[in-house]
């Protein structure tokens, strides 16, 4: 990722930059209780603050909570800096000025586990300079020196004088704040490191937290949406049987011309609206569209698989080529070889996909379940062709997200209503669309090549990848892809094609193999592709740390052992390894029947290992006793936030090892709903326990470094426990299942 | 006109008797804080309390509920936080929290009837709940200081 960041900073920010300005629009959700949180009087000192004469202190987050708790860790950053009072902050969330553009994408984004590691700097930065603005003022209030001054709770005090931060804001507003200012010390933080509760508990408990589907404006209609298959079209819908179901007000055809040429593939879209959500689904039901799939009727699960193991036998585009591979494998004492594939995989956020666009004709207002607004104020503007400065989007509370709000489809096709209908439109996809017409984590499938000495030491290592491109398949249309063209991100993966996605966690494999291939062949469908969660780290992870627990089978070395080995020159890696060992008692006597597997997985600069304990019963029935989990992001931030992740990316992991899986027939997917795409109970969450590498190096992300270890070590134990080798995932397809 | 108390508050709404409660809860009424999350009962996110007993909001009609007496995350703290929510809040359960109501409505029905609940029990009352960002292990604390601080 950081390669991406580093181009895209290069190639992309500025233009980012200058289209996001212009307009800052909070949203009034105090958090405190949903109420409007900006207080009377007092100014802004900056993007990131408001403080209002009677000292209520709102923060403002460029990044999206989702519920990984990013949002409040970097609230806290700003916070520490700041020096006000904790327990009396509320906070909105803030888009389209430039100050909130992720320095590490170059959009305002959350994504990549940037937000933590992004805002690192610019958080505590700003609220270091916003404190410096107070300091100022009353020192020249008091006629003091402004070093003399110091903050604390909110009060600024100076010998036996002190004031409110509210009642400095104004004139602090007009101070110019110094370029760099110093920030404290690791060892002098109150806040940051320490466990701090959620801000937003109380209004989701009781119901109060708005998300973008709670929120209404008058005049408003509520639509339902249909799909067309991958690639392609309308066939027929009933407009006249549609208009008289009791409600409904509109039938309308959204993605089937420019400008709105993004929607998932090209395909278009019907969409009814209705005084309701109910209403408006039965319209729907009477239009009984029809639709055709074009050259994909006959795409299959079976002919996407038949299509990777032909690829696997074609000459693909090498992304990393280290030594002479071929020539150590014919030199190896031993070639191993194995074919690995993962299916198709649907985010399912707990909240479907919806939008509410209001389109005024000179202005456009539109509150959307987005983890990119940057993205949404430039789709907007080539939809609409206002300035930016007549759109404000607002990013409420997200019901999940998971990598699939990135896109902004649904978001394209509620504007493109609005503006359609002449009437604010509410756009809620069913779940039933939100899992068929979701952006997927693409099918993959690898070929792993070891070869080993006479020792077992592996002196040749060769990953064939075979699957689609997420920038680079021309099938998969896309306005974020779409915002990246010319940059050197984009440039560069059209030179060597190769898509970065693909070979993610593959090209920058932790471990040392002096002879390495990373080769990728490209296969693209229609089916619709995007990020989810780790992205190509969750299949290559699952790919590798699998592969590698071949070679330590086949050699007679310890799992552990052998990782060990080939991570000797990456001490943070290595230490990550070897704190989940230890913590898990690795090679300590088990129970009766137990058996234990590891995985370690080094991505976004989070290095990551789990170790599970597990049992099998009857050869199918996985009972997992414990689960081991180690990281090093650096300095926690939050370490509530953090645990609470690590319990996030297992239940994920859970899921994506024993039940997710999308199979496709006849251009369409086959699982609709959550009858069919289970996903994982309480009754299945097993004990686990979490460690961090303590040190104190600025953070690096953890929302996906979570998830992706999770596969391999359950598959390694279940090897351990059978003797089987499970190389495709889900394991419900192997008879498996989760106790 | 379908009469129902909702939260000790009396509501007459207009909607077809085949409307499923969740939509004429959030649209009808303006209590957003029963959710949509699948429509066919698999979710457990618009669980509410009808006449007493748990209900999935999304499969049970408007029809269905007339003159029933309702209760949802909005009115299950009539006196303040229920101990379930204050549980959630002191565990810091939530992460997107949108299943977040449905799984609360869930355990204070199961308390009412089982105020020292078994993990087995635990397991059996949630079943039909889904949490996507995963937050189980802290949901089981909950509820398990909810149940001694009760």
């Amino acid at each position: 990722m950081s390669e991406m960041m580093n181009v895209t900073r290069r190639g992309f920010m500025t233009t980012a930059v200058a289209a996001g300005g212009g307009l800052m629009i909070g949203l009034p959700l105090g958090l405190k209780g949903g109420k409007m949180a900006l207080a009377a009087g007092g100014a802004e000192l900056s993007a990131w603050v408001h403080v209002a004469a009677d000292n209520t202190i709102t923060l403002r987050a460029s990044q999206t909570e989702l519920g990984q708790g990013s949002t409040m860790g970097n609230l806290m950053m700003f916070a520490e800096e700041f020096e006000c009072d904790w327990s009396a902050i509320e906070f909105e969330f803030g888009t389209g000025r430039p100050e909130y553009v992720n320095p590490l994408v170059g959009l305002q984004l959350t994504g990549g586990s940037t937000a933590t590691p992004g805002f690192w700097g610019v958080m505590r930065k700003a609220g270091a300079q916003a404190r410096h603005m107070l300091l100022q003022a009353a020192a020249k209030q008091w006629g003091v020196d402004a070093g003399d001054c110091t903050a604390k709770n909110s009060m600024v005090m100076c010998g036996d004088k002190s004031a409110t931060f509210g009642e400095l804001a104004e004139a602090a507003a007009a101070e110019t704040p110094p370029e760099d200012p110093v920030l404290k010390g690791y060892d002098e933080f109150s806040l940051l490191t320490t466990h701090v509760d959620r801000l937003d508990s109380e209004i989701k408990v009781t119901g109060a937290a708005e998300y973008c589907m709670d929120i209404s404006v008058p005049g408003m209609v509520v639509g339902a949406i249909r799909h067309a298959d991958f690639g392609g079209g309308i066939a027929s819908y009933d407009e006249a049987a549609a208009k008289a179901v009791a409600g409904v007000h509109d039938v309308i055809v959204v993605g089937a011309e420019a400008p709105a040429i993004f929607l998932e593939n090209n395909v278009p879209a019907l969409i009814v609206t209705a005084d309701s959500y109910w209403q408006a689904e039965q319209g729907m039901k009477a239009a009984n569209p029809q639709f055709d799939s074009g050259e994909w009727a006959d795409l299959n699960s079976a002919k996407i698989s038949q299509t990777f193991q032909e690829g696997l036998g074609q000459e693909g585009k090498l992304g990393r080529a280290d030594g002479d591979v071929d020539g150590a494998l014919a030199g190896a004492a031993t070639v191993l070889e194995s074919v690995y594939e993962v299916p198709y995989m649907s985010h399912t956020p707990m909240e479907p996909a919806n939008t509410l666009a209001d389109f005024r004709g000179d202005s456009a207002e539109i509150w959307t379940a987005t983890q990119t607004p940057g993205a949404c104020y430039i789709v907007a503007e080539m939809i609409t062709g206002l300035s930016q400065d007549k759109i404000k989007v607002h990013q409420p509370f997200l019901g999940g997200g998971f990598g699939r709000r990135n896109e902004v489809d649904y978001f394209e096709q509620a504007l493109e209503a609005s503006m359609k209908v002449g009437k604010p439109v509410k756009l809620i996809w069913s779940r039933e669309e939100d899992m068929q017409h979701n952006f997927h984590r693409p099918a993959y499938a690898a070929k792993m090549t070891a070869g080993l000495d006479a020792d077992g030491n592996p002196v040749a290592w060769r990953q064939k990848i075979v699957g689609p491109g997420i920038w680079l398949s021309p099938m998969r249309s896309s306005r974020l892809k779409d915002l990246f063209a010319g940059s050197d991100f984009m440039n560069g993966m059209q030179e060597s094609g190769v898509d970065f996605h693909s070979v993610q966690g593959a090209k920058d494999i932790g471990y040392d193999f002096a002879n390495l291939e990373v080769e990728w062949v490209q296969k693209d469908f229609p089916v619709p592709i995007v990020f989810f969660r780790g992205v190509g780290n969750t299949q290559n992870s699952f790919f590798i740390e699998s592969f590698i627990d071949e070679i330590a089978d086949a050699s007679g070395q310890d799992p552990f052992e052998l990782r060990q080995k080939l991570l000797a020159k990456e001490p943070r890696m290595l230490a990550t390894l070897e704190l989940a060992a230890e913590k898990s008692g690795w090679g300590t006597p088990l129970d009766r029947g137990h058996h234990r597997g590891i995985a370690f997985h080094n991505s976004f600069d989070s290095p990551f290992a789990d170790v599970v304990e597990l049992s099998v019963r009857g050869g199918r029935r996985v009972t997992i006793h414990k689960v081991t989990r180690a990281i090093d992001c650096g300095l926690v931030v939050n370490p509530d936030s953090w645990d609470s992740q690590m319990q996030s990316g297992l239940v994920m992991g859970l899921h994506h090892t024993f039940l997710a899986e999308h199979t496709v027939s006849q251009d369409k997917l086959v699982q609709s709903n959550f009858n069919t795409y289970k996903l994982p109970r309480i009754s299945q969450m097993p004990e686990w326990s979490a460690h961090a590498v303590q040190n104190t190096n600025d953070p690096t992300g953890i929302g996906e470094p979570v998830f992706h270890t999770v596969a391999p070590a359950i598959c390694n134990a279940i090897f351990a426990a059978t003797g089987k080798r499970l190389r495709s995932l889900p394991l419900k397809n192997h008879g498996m299942s989760l106790a | 006109m379908i009469t129902l108390t909702v939260n000790g508050k009396s509501h007459s709404v207009e909607a077809a008797p085949d409307t499923p409660l969740l939509w004429v809860l959030r649209e009808h009424i303006g209590l957003n804080g029963t959710k949509y999350g699948c429509g066919i009962g698999e979710c457990g996110a618009c669980n509410v309390h009808m006449n007493g007993e748990l209900i999935k909001s999304c499969q049970t009609s408007i029809g269905k509920a007339a003159g029933a007496t309702v209760t949802t995350i909005e009115g299950l703290g009539a006196n303040g936080l229920h101990p379930v929510q204050q549980a959630f809040i002191d565990e810091n359960v939530t992460q997107c929290g949108w299943c977040i109501p449905g799984q609360i409505m869930t355990i204070a029905m199961m308390l009412e009837t089982n105020p020292e609940p078994t993990d087995h029990e635990i397991d059996m009352a949630l079943r039909e709940n889904y949490c996507r960002c995963g937050t189980y292990t802290r949901v089981r604390k909950a509820i398990h200081r909810a149940a001694s601080s009760a």
